[in-house]
């Protein structure tokens, strides 16, 4: 099976809160943890958890917009993360793109539509100089924005927010990327505009057998476009394997936690959702053990004391979890 | 315990209790210069003591303003142009500004999208409830701060976390804050404008939960403004479906899940893909929501209707022509469609 | 579609985007004016501003039509109030007031302009840079940024001009434009601080755009108005330090300006004299020309900052983002497509 992008123990910290100069055991804060996974072609992978669980920041990091401080991507066997040249840099982002949450946010918004479309084409030469607006109308098209003319001459402002995002992916789409990491798409749009985007994922997918990271806190467009799901937690993944397989049959505490909590208008009784006064930082300074242990209602003295590895419990399935996926030597 | 475990259970409809909010024939405009935009157009809205009544429709429908209107605070250029909010029989349109006032968290409260809009980033929380008791009431600082402390006990905080500054609190912790200072006066009706729009679905899930046993304890009723219509099946006992404006079908909660009757409120909810069952693939609603300064003529969805086609005949010109009117199609179940005839 | 960025006009937040789908705009006329112009011209504030500094320009350019005498010719009798002949009086030495006023104004102003586009153009460059490149760049601006803030800037140009030995014209706009820009470059910083991390920022890196193209295409086209209203702040400023230089004697006296005109009024005892014609007049179109600006900048204040607009609105007709840059924080889920 060929890869799109090999994510290795990718891990980032930051320090929280203060000094720069004079900190000494400054906190630090494990936005992300030690995160392995494979995007690959003609897949949309699904990164699943909270806010503050460090999927916007994984996808940052794939999209070279924060340093990890270890791990690595690797693109074509070279790691990404490393390079310094400009050449190696633009070479990795002609191939690697990215659609952010805030359609009005991620437009310029005091350049046209056609703009945002011909940057992108003229700073990698996909085209020729006198193919360029050709190509634009074209990629409008492409993401439905037709006729393609009357939406380059405009601005961000006269587009609707699903428009906007359309206008995103064809940004995205221009370089003709392998991998398209989507930062919460949908999660500002109205809800029937959602499907549309979601829509055209899928067909670009298939067309363009695109490898596709999703990430998202909503389990229920997870499913409708992915194949493959990674849920994380404070920094970690806890649970991944095929989309239907983990819905089905959650391993981890917290997959079950989320799929009680999402509203289904069709659930009767639910499982009652405990309040825990967390404080607002993920994991800062984490010591050993499970970090799901204060909500977890299957913890045991272990999770307190050993952190949990991930674990591939069923056939391609694993999770971090002492109960459901315990290691071998335990 | 999977996904598929869950059976549906059938919850009877509230009882009908005194009619607490009407709002007859509303009507709110945005003027600006050149032009007149009527964000909400002729509604009849009622809520009863205790009932939650959830109002849904996409951004631009008019619902936040409508939640505005109801606690008069809509801002220039809104204002109400015609209609009657009456609160207990009362008009409050004829109310002067004291009366108001006065009427506004005592009877009435809101719980705003986003606490960083409703709270003052550089007072304590204790201070910013001390500020709206003492608005409302001869307090002394001493007793409205111990009075904020178990307020916040009741919502599920740390009563210590007066003292803190709402950016050292999580957004759900944030969200709870709110929600205790929309109940310190005790309202009998508290407007939720997408309470928990901002936050992850754990949390969504744990405040809305708290939300329902501070209600039954408190016996307030709700009106629960949010696009997310799943939510509001859940949570609400009646739902209001809002477009462009206008109310276009009202039912309990069940009625409109099982059988919605409009094709826009079957185009939203056939707009949540289903975290059970088959995966089909869905289409939501094609085009867009109509400019409000010139909206499509006769009913209002039709451009976007699959319903109104051009070979349609004579229905297909009242489609254009005539505005449908809400009517009754079995008990407590409202629409406005030209489709759909009203019960005899 | 509708216009995000009249949201600013009504509402709490939950009812924005309910504004937005309002479709909001102007009226369309068969003859538009640039945005900005309409914008600037329908608030009284910068009309006003804009029709006193027209006509200080006016004169300043049209000097030869209408101060008939020469500024530095002795064409009457000494000491004379305003009359009609001599509008507004002439000297001790006998030089027309009026002359030297009309005249003055362009050195005044020209002195004042060039000093200020160099002093934003510093602060434009300084600020941007130390915004995004960040860490040490930024800490070592803001170290300089901050010396030149604590210094006072007045006594400052005092001691430079004392040691400097050409006191023309050209040397006061480079000392005025080498002290002034420290303000402005603060509030500049602040802005593209925030401007950095929006999206588009980060979008056009993800596509590959240079550091340089990112920040003085994407970031400063955001940030237009508040470099205008930037130029025009450190421009009244610079026209009143140049005017103080002049009036201390520390610049070329024998070039005609209304600072110069007021250090001869100062020099020949005017006050004791009673003879208020000599230094009013001057002060009086320093007066008005500052005034003039700064009412210039607060009608771009109100565009920038929609919240100050409140009634006004109604009159100024809508804003789009080009002055404003959208407020992402603020949109609730968008509409449809």
């Amino acid at each position: 099976m060929n890869t799109a992008l090999d994510v290795q123990h990718l891990t980032k910290h930051f320090s929280a809160g203060g000094a720069r100069l004079f900190a000494r055991g400054a906190k630090k804060l494990h936005a992300v943890d030690d995160v392995s996974f494979t995007l690959r072609p003609g897949t949309i992978t699904a990164l699943v958890g909270e806010s503050g669980s460090g999927k916007s920041t994984v996808a940052r990091m794939l999209a070279r917009l924060y340093d990890p401080t270890s791990g690595a991507v690797l693109y074509e066997g070279a790691d990404a993360t490393k390079a310094t040249r400009r050449k190696e840099i633009l070479r990795y982002r002609s191939q690697v793109q990215m659609i952010f949450q805030d359609p009005f946010g991620s437009l310029n918004p005091v350049k046209t539509i056609a703009h945002h479309i011909e940057r992108p084409l003229k700073i990698h030469g996909i085209v020729p100089p006198g193919a360029v607006t050709d190509r634009v109308h074209e990629l409008l098209s492409t993401v439905g924005l037709v006729p393609p003319d009357k939406y380059a001459a405009k601005y961000p402002h006269e587009l609707s927010g699903g428009q906007r995002q359309r206008v995103a992916i064809a940004r995205a789409l221009a370089v003709e990327p392998s991998v398209i990491l989507a930062d919460e798409p949908t999660s500002m749009l109205d809800v029937s505009i959602r499907i549309g985007i979601l829509n055209l994922m899928l067909a670009l997918k298939e067309e363009r057998d695109l490898a596709f990271l999703y990430v998202t806190h909503d389990l229920a467009s997870a499913r409708y476009v992915a194949d493959e799901m990674l849920v994380m937690y404070a920094g970690q993944i806890v649970e991944q394997g095929p989309m239907e397989q983990v819905l089905q049959n959650p391993l981890h505490p917290y997959t079950r936690l989320l799929l009680s909590a999402v509203p289904d208008p069709r659930a009767g009784a639910r499982l009652e959702v405990a309040p825990v006064r967390r404080s607002q930082y993920g994991a800062v300074d984490p010591v050993a053990g499970c970090r799901f242990v204060e909500r977890c209602p299957l913890a045991i003295s272990i999770c307190s004391e050993r952190t949990p590895e991930l674990v591939e419990a069923r056939r391609t399935q694993s999770a971090r979890c002492h109960v459901t996926a315990p290691g071998p030597d335990v | 315990m999977t996904v598929l475990d869950r059976e549906v259970v059938s919850v009877p409809p509230a009882v009908e209790r005194e009619l607490l909010l009407e709002l007859r024939q509303l009507v709110v405009d945005y003027e600006v210069p050149g032009k007149r935009v009527r964000a909400v157009d002729h509604i009849d809205l009622q809520i009863h003591a205790g009932e939650i009544f959830g109002l849904a429709g996409e951004s631009g429908c008019g619902k936040s303003t409508t939640g505005n209107a109801i606690l008069q605070i809509l801002r220039e250029p809104a204002r109400v142009s015609s209609g009657e909010i009456r609160f207990r029989g009362e008009n409050l349109l004829d109310k002067s500004r004291e009366e108001l006032r006065h009427y506004r968290w005592r009877n009435v409260s809101m719980v705003f999208q986003s606490a960083m809009n409703a709270l003052n980033p550089v007072l304590r929380i204790g201070d910013q409830f001390v500020d709206m008791m003492r608005a409302h009431e001869r307090i002394s600082k001493k007793r409205s701060l111990v009075r904020a402390g178990s307020l916040l006990e009741m919502v599920g905080i740390d009563p210590s976390r007066v003292r803190s500054y709402p950016h050292e609190l999580s957004g759900g912790m944030r969200q709870r804050v709110i929600i205790a200072m929309a109940l310190a006066l005790s309202p009998e009706l508290v407007i939720l404008d997408e309470p928990t729009t901002a936050l992850d679905v754990v949390v969504q899930r744990e405040i809305l939960q708290q939300f329902e046993a501070l209600k039954r304890e408190l016996d307030f009723a709700v009106l629960f403004i949010t696009h997310d219509l799943s939510l509001l099946v859940e949570f609400a006992d009646r739902i209001g479906i809002m477009y462009a404006g206008e109310i276009v079908e009202t039912a309990a909660a069940r009625d409109l899940f099982a059988e919605a009757k409009h094709p826009y409120t079957q185009g939203l909810l056939s707009s949540f893909p289903p975290l059970t069952g088959p995966l089909v693939r869905m289409t939501g609603i094609p085009g867009m929501p109509p400019d409000l300064g010139d909206p499509p003529s006769g009913c209002r969805f039709h451009p976007r209707c699959p319903h109104c086609i051009p070979s349609g005949g004579a229905l297909y010109s009242r489609q254009l022509a005539e505005k449908p009117v809400l009517k009754q199609v079995t008990t407590g179940h409202f629409v406005a469609c030209h489709l759909v005839e009203p019960a005899q | 579609m509708s216009n995000l960025a009249d949201l600013e006009l009504v509402a709490p937040a939950g009812a924005e985007a309910e504004v937005a789908a309002l479709g909001l705009g102007g009226p369309r006329g068969r003859f538009r004016l640039p945005l900005w112009a309409r914008l600037l011209l329908g608030n009284w504030k910068s009309r006003l501003g804009i029709a006193i500094f027209a006509a200080i320009v006016g004169c300043a350019i049209f000097a030869p039509l209408l101060a008939t005498n020469s500024p530095s010719d002795i064409v009457g009798l000494p000491g004379q109030p305003p009359s009609r002949e001599f509008f507004f009086g002439t000297t001790d030495q006998g030089y027309d007031v009026f002359s030297q006023v009309v005249w003055g104004a362009r050195q005044s102003l020209a002195v004042g302009a060039l000093a200020a586009i160099l002093s934003t153009t510093i602060a434009v460059f300084l600020g941007l840079f130390a915004a995004y490149r960040g860490g040490l760049v930024d800490d070592v601006i803001n170290l300089i940024t901050n010396i030149f803030l604590v210094i006072p800037t007045l006594p400052l140009l005092i001691v430079i001009a004392s040691f400097v030995e050409n006191r023309g014209p050209v040397m006061l706009v480079l000392i005025i434009g080498l002290t002034t820009w420290a303000v402005e470059a603060r509030i500049l910083r602040g802005q593209a601080l925030s401007l950095r991390s929006r999206d588009f920022v980060l979008a056009a890196k993800v596509a590959g755009e240079s550091t340089r193209r990112i920040v003085f295409t994407e970031i400063m086209s955001n940030m237009v108005s508040r470099i205008a209203a930037a130029f025009l702040l450190v421009f009244y400023i610079s026209i009143l330090f140049e005017a103080g230089l002049e009036f201390l004697g520390l610049a070329d006296i024998n070039k005609t300006s209304w600072g110069a005109t007021m250090y001869w009024a100062q020099n020949n005892s005017a006050v004791l004299q009673g003879e208020w014609w000599h230094f009013f007049f001057p002060g009086a179109a320093l007066a008005l020309s500052v005034a003039a600006l700064v009412l210039i900048n607060y009608g771009i204040d109100e565009l920038s900052n929609p919240r100050l607009r409140r009634k006004r609105a109604r009159r100024a007709g809508v804003l789009r983002s080009f002055f404003w840059g959208g407020r992402p924080a603020l949109d609730p889920p968008q509409e449809a497509e």
